[in-house]
Formats: C-alpha cells, structure tokens, sequence
C-alpha cells in the first residue's frame, strides 16, 4: 500500500510516526531526488553523496515541517539548495570563478565519469544543457525532464513564474542554437 | 559523380555537347549551398527526454540503507514538553492506519496540557509532604524536643540542609522515617561541632590560625 503526500504529512505531524513517515517519503522520492540531483552534478559519486545530505537534512528538518507546502517542493527545494551548495564547494575547491569554467569541469566529468553510458544525442544534449548558467540548467532540466510546473518549480526556486518562463524560453534557444552550431 | 558535375560546371552534356545557355556566374554556388541548406534541413534532431546516466546494480536499495544509518545517528527522539525522553516504538498497522484516517478535530495541544497537569501535580504532591514533614516535625518550634542536646539544632538548620539536597519522590518516604531523621541532626550536630584543631593542612603549620578561618 503506497501512501498519499497528504497521508504521508499527517503521519509527519505526528511525533511518534515521524520515522515511520521519513521512510516511506525516502522510499516514495528517493529516486526522483537522486535524479534531480545527478543532472546537475553529473557524476554518480557526487550525485549519492549529495543525495544521502539532502534525505538527512529531511530527517533533521522534518519536525519543523509544518504542512504549509507540498513535501515533494519541501525536499526538491532541500536538494536543490544541497546540489548548489555542492557546485559552489566544487568550483571554490579547482578554483573555478567562472561560469564556463565550471561548464569545462562538468562537461570533463560527463565524458569521463562512471555509470555514463548514453545515445551521441543525449550526450549531445547534456553537453548543451552544460553551457546554461546554473538557474537555466535548473529549470530546463526539472521542466523538461522531470515535468515540474512553473508553479511547482516558482515554490522550490522561490522565483516568480514569469521569470521562469523567460529563463525556460532562454535555455531551450541557446540549447537550439548549440545544436545549430553543431550541424554546420 | 564528381567528373558530372564538373562537366555540368563547364556546361558539358553527356557526349561532349556544350549547354546552349549560360546561367548566371554565381548560379551554382548557389544551387550547391541550397542543396546543402536543403538537406540540413532535413538532419534534423528528435530530442531525448532519456538520460545517459546509469546507475550501479540495487542501488537504490543501498541507498536506502545508507541513508537509513545515517539518520540513525542524529535520531529525534520525541520529547513531552517537560524535556523528558520517550523510547519511540514502532506504530503499528492498525497505528498507523488510525494516524492518517480523517479524525475529528481535536484541540491543539491537549496532550501537551495533560502532561503538564500530570507532572504539576506530582510536583505539589512531593512539596506538600515536605512542607507537612516540616510543620508536623517533632523539632519545629521549640515544642516537640525529642532528645536532649539537641536543642540547639533549630527548624532552619533542618530546611536548609533538605534544601540542599535533591529531592526525588522516591526519597521523601525515607526522608520521613525517624532513622534517616536522626541522622540528618547527628550529620548537622557533627558539622556544627567540628573542631578546628581538625583541619589538616599539609605542608604549612597554620593549626595557629585555624581558630580565626574558623570564625570566619
């Protein structure tokens, strides 16, 4: 028997249960988190580490969840601010201060990392994602591959919608025209 | 292939006749980029919505576990809002089911209240016994002396040094009894007549002094 969110939070409310509610939020969003987060980080390695901090910054958080916001934007909102906390270490670590040299280090963990196996197009894809700036990368990956809607994904970024939707526009015409540059 | 459109350039027909008209100078660099143009047209790319990322064998399974422990050692352990710990118990099917059933609204906090009356009252239950142990003690006032030379122990003397002590409920019966009473005063009458003769101090012979730190 798989539990609602709703029936999940009531359980939260609940000190007693709040374990017992942990594991069947980590069994219902574990997988889609991992994904969120290894788009933007891209390694494997780096994606489970940033996903094991992320579950237990939930656990850690989750007395002071309240049911204001749904659990699914309370978490993606927990792992996204994780993945950017993970990027800013990363590029203070190599010294990195610019966006496309952050660009050069993921697209280097792309073609090199394990467990990336993939079409010429999809790599083709995520080099051209690489090149967004990080809000664009984020937002083209959670509307395009994961199908969060702008209202959903204006909770998680705490950006308006309208923002969103410029930044969407933005990312898929570089993305357009990398593949342009590409052809010729 | 190659030698056709050369001859096609240089407006050669199949069997070495020359075309009868001219095209304009730029004509087939032109045609050629259109063709070109014509087929990158067609090259076209159907976006994946798949990634190329794979992930190890059960992984998401030892994930699970991993993060599993790693909760394990920063566990919330619920608490009343007295501060003391519970043992948290796995709810079971029926617990569970009952937590997430629409239930009546009930008012905020009424097991907080509850616990809080609970410990309030242990709590005066154990002051009133120490306050009825002073009142009705044989030695409060100057009624009730109980045995010769200790007359001198006055009812302060007693409450400071219970106040000093810490008091658990599980105490108070022994601290009631007449044994444990006796020796509260014999422990007071002790101290008070200690002696500063006794004072140890190594080292330094200041025995002399001892009646002067005494006093003070």
């Amino acid at each position: 028997m798989e539990l609602s969110e709703q029936e999940i939070i009531a359980l939260i409310l609940e000190p007693s249960y709040r374990e017992a509610a942990f594991k069947l939020l980590l069994k219902k969003y574990q997988q889609r988190i991992y994904w969120h987060i290894r788009k933007m980080v891209i390694d494997h390695d780096d994606a489970d580490d940033v996903t094991q901090e992320t579950f237990i910054k939930v656990w850690t958080a989750l007395p002071n969840f309240r049911g204001d916001s749904k659990l699914f934007t309370w978490i993606y909102r927990i792992a996204t601010n994780e993945c950017l906390n993970f990027l800013e270490k990363k590029k203070r670590k190599h010294s990195v201060s610019i966006n496309g040299e952050e660009e050069e280090f993921l697209t280097r963990n792309l073609e090199s990392s394990s467990y990336i196996d993939g079409t010429e197009v999809q790599m083709k894809l995520q080099k051209a994602i690489l090149t967004l700036p990080e809000k664009q990368r984020l937002v083209f990956n959670m509307k395009y591959f994961d199908d969060v809607t702008y209202e959903e994904m204006s909770e998680i970024l705490e950006t308006s919608v309208g923002a969103l939707k410029s930044s969407y526009h933005f990312a898929v015409k570089k993305i357009e025209s990398y593949f342009a540059q590409q052809v010729f | 292939m190659d030698s056709f459109i050369e001859n096609i350039e240089n407006r050669i027909l199949p069997g070495g006749k020359e075309i009868p008209f001219n095209v304009p100078a730029d004509f087939w660099v032109n045609q050629e980029k259109q063709i070109l143009s014509g087929l990158n047209t067609e090259v076209t790319y159907k976006l994946p919505h798949t990634l190329p990322f794979q992930v190890p064998e059960n992984y998401f399974s030892n994930l699970e576990e991993a993060i599993l422990a790693g909760i394990s050692d920063q566990e919330i352990v619920p608490s009343l809002p007295m501060g003391i710990g519970l043992p948290f118990q796995a709810p079971s099917k029926m617990d569970l089911e009952k937590a997430i059933l629409p239930q009546e609204p009930k008012q905020v906090g009424i097991n907080a209240i509850r616990n809080i009356w609970y410990y309030s009252a242990a709590a005066s239950v154990a002051i009133a016994m120490v306050l009825g142990f002073l009142y009705s003690n044989p030695f409060s006032g100057n009624k009730n002396q109980v045995a010769e030379g200790l007359q001198e122990v006055s009812k302060d003397a007693v409450v400071e040094y219970l106040a000093s002590m810490p008091v658990q409920n599980a105490d108070i019966v022994d601290m009631t009894s007449d044994d444990h009473l006796n020796d509260v005063l014999d422990e007071i009458s002790s101290e008070t007549l200690a002696q500063p003769s006794e004072i140890e101090l190594e080292n330094y012979d200041l025995n002399i002094y001892a009646d002067e730190i005494f006093i003070q």
